[in-house]
């Protein structure tokens, strides 16, 4: 076996290569929405001023599973909540239901470009003048030229997809932006519908809830009654003043000079 | 005139089953005129709970059912519901 020696193949290629790639982007969204059915009774037109005043002394002061909301004080029940709005001193039972919807966007384009570059490649492989290896100079051109091929190909496989990408994350913003305005219309259309299903239903539950509604706010009705009863009671002076708040019953009794 | 104020309210149903006013006193004035001064005491004893309340008299024979079993206004389904409480007064004389 004698020295090896080297053959080197180098070679230059021009490419002007067009092409075309179909993208999209796809936005999911989701949201709860609430069908609510209302049921309102103006307490100011029912219960007297003293009792009225007791009632919003015992709601400012806390009142049990009452919560301070911004339109007045609320009390939730399963189902649905009362609320007593401050301002217009109405009560309001509100039966809810509630479900899920979700919503699709998609957004497709098809871009397209041009690739023109030029790219050189060399490839080298050895020889053995003997034939050692069953090797000669033909055979190692051949494979160098086989090797600068493929570096060529993948060059240019490797310069497309660049290409192609830089292209594609150009449009990615636009893209995503489109899917989602895209979805959000669709949920917007699915949640009305979805929301004036479940005021419906929630219609046919307000019986239900305002019976709940109602047991809770009795005992803060009660409550009111009381106080207003007795702080009359105190200021005129009466004398046995007896008052039994049990069973689910409020007694008060007592005996005024008026 | 002295009277006796009961007043009976059930949270489970939201009713006020029993407001009475009861006078005590041997009467001292006309009829007519102990009447009056009992409405109107009634009617400001009732006023404590209710906006506008009814009095009606509860007569001897009346007392062995309930005074009223009008529901209270928590019992009330819309704003035009007519659940006004009515305020009793009963005659001792």
């Amino acid at each position: 076996m004698c020295n090896p020696r080297r053959v080197t193949v180098t070679a230059t290629r021009d490419i002007a290569e067009a092409w075309r790639r179909e993208v999209s982007r796809t936005v999911e969204l989701a949201e709860r929405v609430v069908g609510e059915a209302r049921l309102r009774q103006a307490l100011s037109a029912k219960l007297g001023k003293p009792a009225l005043r007791a009632l919003e002394a015992r709601l400012a002061a806390g009142a049990d599973g009452w919560r301070e909301v911004v339109e007045g004080y609320r009390c939730d029940v399963e189902g649905g909540y009362v609320v007593y709005r401050l301002d217009e001193q109405v009560l309001e039972i509100v039966a809810t239901l509630d479900a899920s919807v979700a919503a699709q966007g998609v957004a497709e384009t098809v871009l397209e470009g041009k690739v023109k570059d030029t790219f050189h490649a060399e490839a080298e492989r050895t020889y053995y003048t003997d034939a050692y290896a069953a090797s000669n100079e033909s055979r190692a051109r051949e494979a160098a030229e086989r090797d600068i091929q493929r570096q060529l190909e993948a060059v240019t496989r490797q310069r497309l997809e660049e290409a192609q990408q830089q292209a594609e994350a150009a449009a990615a913003v636009g893209l995503q932006a489109q899917a989602e305005s895209a979805a959000r219309r669709q949920l917007a259309g699915i949640a009305a519908q979805r929301q004036a299903a479940l005021a419906r239903q929630a219609e046919t539950h307000l019986e239900t809830i305002g019976l709940r509604c109602r047991q809770a706010f009795n005992q803060l009705l009660a409550q009111a009654y009381r106080d207003a009863i007795l702080a009359y009671a105190r200021r005129h002076g009466a004398a046995d003043i007896s008052c039994r708040d049990e069973e689910g019953v409020l007694e008060v009794e007592f005996f005024v000079d008026r | 005139m002295k009277v006796r104020v009961k007043l009976r309210f059930n949270k489970v149903t939201g009713e006020v089953e029993e407001f009475l006013v009861d006078d005590q006193d041997m009467p001292v004035l006309s009829e007519a005129e102990h009447n009056r001064k009992h409405d109107h005491i009634a009617a400001e004893i009732g006023n404590v709970i209710e906006r506008h309340p009814r009095v009606t008299e509860v007569l001897p024979a009346d007392r062995a059912t309930p005074v009223h079993e009008e529901p209270s206004p928590a019992s009330g389904e819309t704003e035009t519901a007519q659940d006004a409480t009515q305020e009793s007064r009963r005659h001792t004389r």
